[in-house]
C-alpha cells in the first residue's frame, strides 16, 4: 500500500512537475511573508524585514533544489533535459549528426541483417508446439543403393511402413519427401515445391489448418489415388490470392483435377530449413511403382518423443528395432550387398529445427557474421575519434557548465545521453532496413531452380539483439569521449599538451580492421573470379538445354528411340541452332550418376561418374576428342556396347595409358552384363561442381540404350544467344507433340548459379570491404585534420623558425605513416588468422596470398596518404603570424 | 546570532512527526511549534524544513492537503499517515534507547 502511494507521489511529481513546483513556491512564499510580518510587528521597516526574513529562511533556490532531490525526480528531470539539450546540439550540427547516424545505421543494420539470417538458420526451432520433443531418424552405415529422389532420400516406402508398424518408443512418427510438382497440363513445366507426407504428418507435428482440414491418417492408405492435397498459406496467397473459396477449387496434378482439402496455418513452412512447401500430398498418391520399389529412396523420417521417454532410451530402442526393419525390407541386391543392407542401424538426431540440410552449407554465414561485426567495430572506432574531437571542440562549453555548478558526473552523463541518442537513432534506422537486406540476400542465394526460403520475422529477440548492438556501440564509441568531457570540465579549459596517443590508437584499430575486411573482400572476389574462369573442360556459353519429359503412357519402350531421334532432327533444323546433341546427365546440374567400375574382373571396383550422350555431344560442348572416335550411327542396341572415357578415367583405371580398344566392367546387380569397349578418349570435364578436381567420367552411347529413358535432354549450341532459341523450340515441340512437358535451362546461367553462394559471399565481403575502407579513410582524414588543427601554433612556430612547407608535410605524413604501419601489422596478423579460418571457402587462392596482401597494403597506403595529404598541406600553409596570434 | 544546532536528519524527522502527531499543521506552524516548544533552543534553519517535509511525504509517512489557514491564506497542511504513526513509534523507541544509553554513558563516564 505504502509502495503504491510512494509510486503515486513519484508519478505525480514527474507528470505534474509544474504544479508541484508552484505549490512549493507558494509554501515558501507564505513562510517568508509570515516571517516578514513577524519582523515588522517587532518594529522593522518592510525592506529591512524582507532582507532579514530571507536571511533567516536561508537560500530558497537551494531549498527548492533539495526538495526536488527529495522527490527523486531529479534523475528523470535531468534525463529529459539532457535529451532536449542533445537534440538541440544535433540540430546545430546536422552534418555531423547525419554522418554519425548513417555510420551507425550501416554498421548496426548490416549486423542485424546477417544476424537475422544466422538466427533463422542456426538458432530457430520449427514453428510447432513443443519442438524440443522432435527428433530426426537417421540411418548409420552404408549399403543403400538405388534411386535417390530429392533432398530427403533416406528411406524407401517399405522401410517407412515397417518402421511405423514396429516402433513403440515414440508418441508419433512421420515420413516426408520433397518433389518438384508440375502444375502445367502440358508444355513448359510449372514447378512448385511438392511435399509427400504421411497421414500422421500434420497431427504429430501439431500443425493447425487455416482453412478446411489437413491430411490425416484416414487419407493415407495404399491405393488411395488422389484423395486431395493441402496447400501452404504462402501458396494460397500467391496462387489463389487468398481466395476464401479455395476449398472448392482443384489443382491439375498428374492429369487429374485434385481437390484442395485445406490450407495450413501461416507460420508453418514445412520441416525443411531453407525451403517452403507449396503443396502437401499423401504418400499413397505417389506412383505405385515408386512405392513398391525397394530401391526407390525418397522419404525422410522424424518422430516425436514421448515426454516420459528420454532420448537415450529411445535411441537404444531404435537400435534393437533396426535389424528387423532392414531384414524385412531388403532390396533385390546381390547377396553381398543385401548382407550390408541388413547391417544398417537407425539413430536419432535433434529435430527441433527440422531437417536442416541448409544448415550444413551455412559455415560461410558464421564467417560473415564475424566480418560484419568488424564493420561495426570499425564504425565505432571511427565514431569514437569523431566524438573525441567534438568533445575537445566543446571544451569551453563544458568548462562553463562546470563553473556554474555542474558536477563531473553530470557532464559525463550529458555526453553519454547524446551518444545514446545517436546509437538509438542509428540502431532504429539499421533495424528498419535489416529485414529488407536479409530478404535481398536470400533472393541472391536463390536460383531460377532452387528457391530458398527462410522465415525471416523481425521479432523481440531480434529487437533485443539490435538494442544490444546499440548499447555496445555506445559504450565503445561514447564512453571515452564522455569521460574526457568530464575530465576537461573539472580540469577547466586547459591548453595542456595532448599526446594524441589515444586518437592514434583508435586510428590504428581502424586501419587494422579495414585491412582485415579488404583482405577478405579481395580473397573472396578472387575465389569467385577463379571459379568462373576455371577450365571446365567444356564451353557452356551459347548452349541451351531443353529438358523433355516423354510420358510412358504415350510412348511404349520400342517407339521411344525413333520419337527421340525424330525430335532431334526437327530441333536441328531450327535456324540459329548450329548443332544439337543429347545428354542424360548435364554437367553441374545437381544430378549425377555413378557406379563402381573395374578394368579387370579381379580388381576391386572404384567409382566413376557416368552419363549417356549422343553422337555430337562432344562437338556441342567443345570437349576435344583426343584419340579414337566419337559415337556414330553404327552404335545400336544390338552392337557391342561402347564407351568413351576421359583422361581422369584412363588415369584411374589404365595408369594413364591409351585406353582405346580396352574393356571395362560396371558394377551391377546382374554380374553377367557384358563389358564395355572403349572407343574414344576425351579431355577432362567437370561433372558435379566447378570447384571439384577433374574426376573419371565414362560416356555411354545414347543410341545403344535398349529402353530409352523418358527424360531426354537436348543440348543446342546457338549461333546467337541461347534465349533466342526458346520460342522456336517451343513451336517445334508444339508441332511434334503438344502433350510433351519441357523445361529450358541456359547452361551458362546454370553454371553461374551453381556458385551463387560464393557470389553472395564475394558480394558481401566486397561491400564490407568498401564500407570499411570508406570509414577508415574518413577516419584517417578526420584524425589527421584534428591533430593538425590542434598543432596549428606549433606548425606556425616551426615555419617561423625556418621549416619549409615540404618539411611540414613530411612531418605530418611520417607521423601518419607510423600509424598506418602499425595498423597494417596488426591488421595483417588478424587477416592471416581470418584467412586460415576461411581457407575452405577459398578457391584457387591461398589464405596468405602475397599479391593480395601487397595489394591491400598498397591500397591502404595510397588511400591513407591521400586522405592525410589535405590536412598536411593545410599544416604547411599556416601563416606564422596568424598561428602565433591564435592563443 | 548563535548558529542553530546541527540537527541530525533523523532527529528533525522525529521532531516533525511528533509535532504533527497531535494535529495537522502547515510548514510555518511546524517551524514555530518546534521553536516554541524547545524554548528557542532548536531554532530550525527554517528553510531546511521543507526538504525534510518533502522527504517524509515521499516516504509515505505524512500526507498533505491545501486548506484555509489561520494565516489568512490557504496553506499546505501536513498530517500523519498510518504508516507515519508506526514510523513515529519506531523512531521514538530508538530515540529512547539512544538517549538512555547516552544518559548512562554520561553519568558513568
Amino acid at each position: 500500500m505504502r509502495r503504491i502511494r510512494i509510486l503515486g507521489h513519484r508519478l505525480r511529481s514527474l507528470f505534474f512537475r509544474s504544479r508541484r513546483e508552484d505549490e512549493l513556491a507558494r509554501e515558501i512564499d507564505l513562510h517568508v511573508n509570515q516571517l516578514v510580518k513577524e519582523l515588522m510587528a517587532d518594529g522593522m521597516r518592510e525592506a529591512e524585514a524582507r532582507t532579514e526574513a530571507r536571511r533567516q529562511f536561508g537560500p530558497a533556490e537551494v531549498m527548492k533544489e533539495e526538495c526536488r532531490d527529495m522527490r527523486r525526480v531529479g534523475l528523470w528531470d535531468d534525463l529529459f533535459r539532457d535529451i532536449r539539450f542533445a537534440l538541440r546540439m544535433f540540430r546545430k550540427s546536422p552534418g555531423f549528426t547525419l554522418a554519425a547516424v548513417i555510420t551507425l545505421a550501416l554498421g548496426i543494420g548490416a549486423n542485424t541483417a546477417i544476424f537475422q539470417l544466422f538466427d533463422a538458420v542456426r538458432l530457430r526451432t520449427l514453428p510447432v508446439p513443443r519442438p524440443e520433443e522432435l527428433v530426426m531418424i537417421r540411418i548409420n552405415g552404408e549399403g543403400r543403393m538405388g534411386n535417390f529422389r530429392g533432398r530427403n532420400s533416406a528411406v524407401t516406402n517399405a522401410i517407412w511402413e515397417e518402421f511405423q508398424r514396429r516402433q513403440r518408443s515414440f508418441a508419433g512418427v512421420i515420413a516426408f519427401g520433397d518433389t518438384l510438382l508440375n502444375l502445367a497440363p502440358s508444355g513448359e513445366l510449372r514447378n512448385v515445391e511438392g511435399l509427400w507426407v504421411s497421414g500422421s504428418f500434420f497431427s504429430v507435428l501439431g500443425v493447425r489448418p487455416q482453412l478446411g482440414r489437413l491430411i490425416s491418417t484416414g487419407d493415407d492408405h495404399p491405393g488411395c489415388g488422389w484423395p486431395g492435397v493441402v496447400i501452404s498459406h504462402a501458396f494460397w496467397q500467391r496462387e489463389f490470392g487468398s481466395d476464401p473459396n479455395v476449398l472448392s477449387r482443384t489443382l491439375p496434378i498428374d492429369g487429374q483435377s485434385v481437390p484442395i482439402l485445406g490450407v495450413t496455418q501461416p507460420e508453418f513452412f514445412g520441416v525443411e530449413l531453407g525451403r517452403r512447401f507449396d503443396v502437401a500430398m499423401p504418400i499413397c498418391s505417389a506412383p505405385s511403382a515408386d512405392l513398391k520399389n525397394r530401391m526407390h529412396f525418397f522419404l525422410n523420417l522424424m518422430a516425436r518423443l514421448k515426454p516420459e521417454v528420454p532420448q537415450r532410451v529411445a535411441r537404444a530402442e531404435l537400435l534393437t528395432l533396426s535389424r528387423g526393419v532392414f531384414e524385412a525390407t531388403v532390396p533385390p541386391y546381390s547377396p553381398r550387398d543385401q548382407a550390408r543392407f541388413t547391417q544398417l542401424q537407425f539413430d536419432l538426431a535433434d529435430g527441433a529445427a527440422g531437417q536442416a540440410g541448409f544448415r550444413d552449407g551455412s559455415e560461410p554465414l558464421t564467417f560473415v557474421l564475424g566480418m560484419v561485426s568488424f564493420v561495426l567495430l570499425l564504425a565505432c572506432a571511427n565514431l569514437a575519434s569523431m566524438m573525441l574531437a567534438r568533445a575537445t571542440a566543446r571544451e569551453h562549453e563544458f568548462a562553463v557548465r562546470a563553473s556554474l555548478g555542474a558536477s563531473r558526473w553530470r557532464i559525463v552523463r550529458q555526453v553519454l545521453v547524446e551518444n545514446l541518442l545517436l546509437a538509438f537513432a542509428g540502431a532504429s534506422a539499421g533495424a528498419a532496413a535489416a529485414p529488407a537486406v536479409a530478404g535481398m540476400l536470400m533472393r541472391m542465394l536463390s536460383t531460377s531452380r532452387e528457391k530458398y526460403f527462410l522465415p525471416l520475422e523481425f521479432d523481440m529477440r531480434l529487437l533485443a539483439y539490435t538494442f544490444f548492438l546499440g548499447a555496445t556501440a555506445t559504450l565503445l564509441f561514447g564512453l571515452a569521449p564522455s569521460l574526457r568531457a568530464g575530465r576537461m570540465a573539472t580540469r577547466g579549459a586547459s591548453a595542456s599538451r595532448e599526446k594524441f596517443i589515444f586518437r592514434r590508437a583508435l586510428l590504428v584499430v581502424q586501419v587494422a580492421l579495414c585491412m582485415v575486411l579488404l583482405t577478405a573482400a579481395l580473397l573472396f572476389s578472387r575465389s569467385f573470379h577463379n571459379l568462373l574462369s576455371t577450365e571446365l573442360g567444356f564451353q557452356p556459353s551459347g548452349v541451351l538445354v531443353v529438358n523433355t519429359f516423354f510420358d510412358s503412357r504415350h510412348y511404349a519402350p520400342e517407339s521411344r528411340l525413333p520419337a527421340i531421334e525424330e525430335l532431334h532432327r526437327r530441333l536441328s533444323a531450327i535456324p540459329g541452332a548450329s548443332l544439337v546433341a543429347r545428354g542424360y546427365v548435364i554437367p553441374i546440374s545437381g544430378s549425377s550418376w555413378d557406379r563402381g567400375a573395374r578394368a579387370n574382373l579381379a580388381d576391386q571396383p572404384r567409382a566413376t561418374n557416368l552419363t549417356s550422350v549422343s553422337d555430337d555431344y562432344f562437338r556441342v560442348m567443345n570437349t576435344p576428342l583426343l584419340t579414337g572416335r566419337t559415337f556414330n550411327s553404327g552404335d545400336r542396341p544390338n552392337t557391342t556396347p561402347v564407351a568413351i572415357v576421359n583422361q581422369a578415367f584412363a588415369k584411374r583405371f589404365f595408369d594413364g595409358k591409351n585406353p582405346v580398344g580396352k574393356m571395362f566392367w560396371l558394377d551391377s546387380v546382374d554380374e553377367k552384363d557384358p563389358p564395355l569397349q572403349i572407343v574414344g578418349l576425351v579431355a577432362n570435364a567437370k561433372y558435379d561442381s566447378i570447384a571439384e578436381e577433374f574426376g573419371p567420367i565414362a560416356y555411354f552411347a545414347a543410341s545403344q540404350e535398349r529402353t530409352p529413358r523418358l527424360t531426354v535432354r537436348y543440348l543446342i549450341r546457338s549461333t546467337a544467344s541461347p534465349d533466342s532459341l526458346i520460342n522456336p523450340v517451343k513451336q517445334v515441340i508444339a508441332g511434334f507433340d503438344p502433350r510433351l512437358h519441357i523445361r529450358f535451362v541456359v547452361l551458362q546461367t546454370q553454371i553461374e548459379e551453381s556458385v551463387s553462394g560464393r557470389r553472395v559471399l564475394a558480394a558481401l565481403t566486397s561491400a564490407f570491404g568498401l564500407l570499411g575502407a570508406m570509414i577508415a579513410l574518413t577516419g584517417v582524414f578526420g584524425v589527421t585534420a584534428y591533430i593538425v588543427a590542434r598543432r596549428y601554433r606549433e606548425f606556425g612556430v616551426r615555419l617561423a623558425l625556418g621549416a619549409t612547407s615540404s618539411g611540414i608535410v613530411r612531418l605530418v605524413l611520417s607521423e601518419l605513416a607510423t600509424v598506418l604501419l602499425a595498423g597494417v601489422l596488426l591488421g595483417g596478423t588478424f587477416a592471416l588468422a581470418a584467412g586460415r579460418i576461411a581457407s575452405t571457402l577459398l578457391y584457387g587462392v591461398q589464405p596468405h596470398d602475397a599479391p593480395t596482401f601487397l595489394l591491400v597494403i598498397a591500397l591502404l597506403g595510397v588511400g591513407g596518404f591521400t586522405a592525410g595529404l589535405i590536412p598536411a598541406l593545410r599544416a604547411s600553409r599556416v601563416p606564422p603570424v596568424e598561428a602565433l596570434r591564435v592563443e | 546570532m548563535p548558529k542553530p544546532s546541527d540537527l541530525l536528519q533523523g532527529t528533525l524527522d522525529l521532531l516533525i512527526l511528533k509535532t504533527i502527531a497531535r494535529q495537522p499543521l502547515h510548514g510555518w506552524g511546524i517551524a514555530k511549534r518546534i521553536q516554541v516548544l524547545s524554548g528557542d533552543v532548536l531554532a530550525v534553519g527554517q528553510g531546511s524544513l521543507y526538504p525534510a517535509l518533502h522527504r517524509l511525504e515521499q516516504q509515505g509517512w505524512i500526507s498533505a492537503e491545501w486548506k484555509d489557514s489561520d494565516l489568512g491564506r490557504s496553506a499546505k497542511f501536513y498530517v500523519l499517515t498510518r504508516e507515519g504513526r508506526k514510523q513515529l513509534d519506531r523512531e521514538l523507541q530508538s530515540w529512547h534507547r539512544l538517549s538512555s544509553a547516552m544518559q548512562l554513558l554520561i553519568e558513568n563516564a
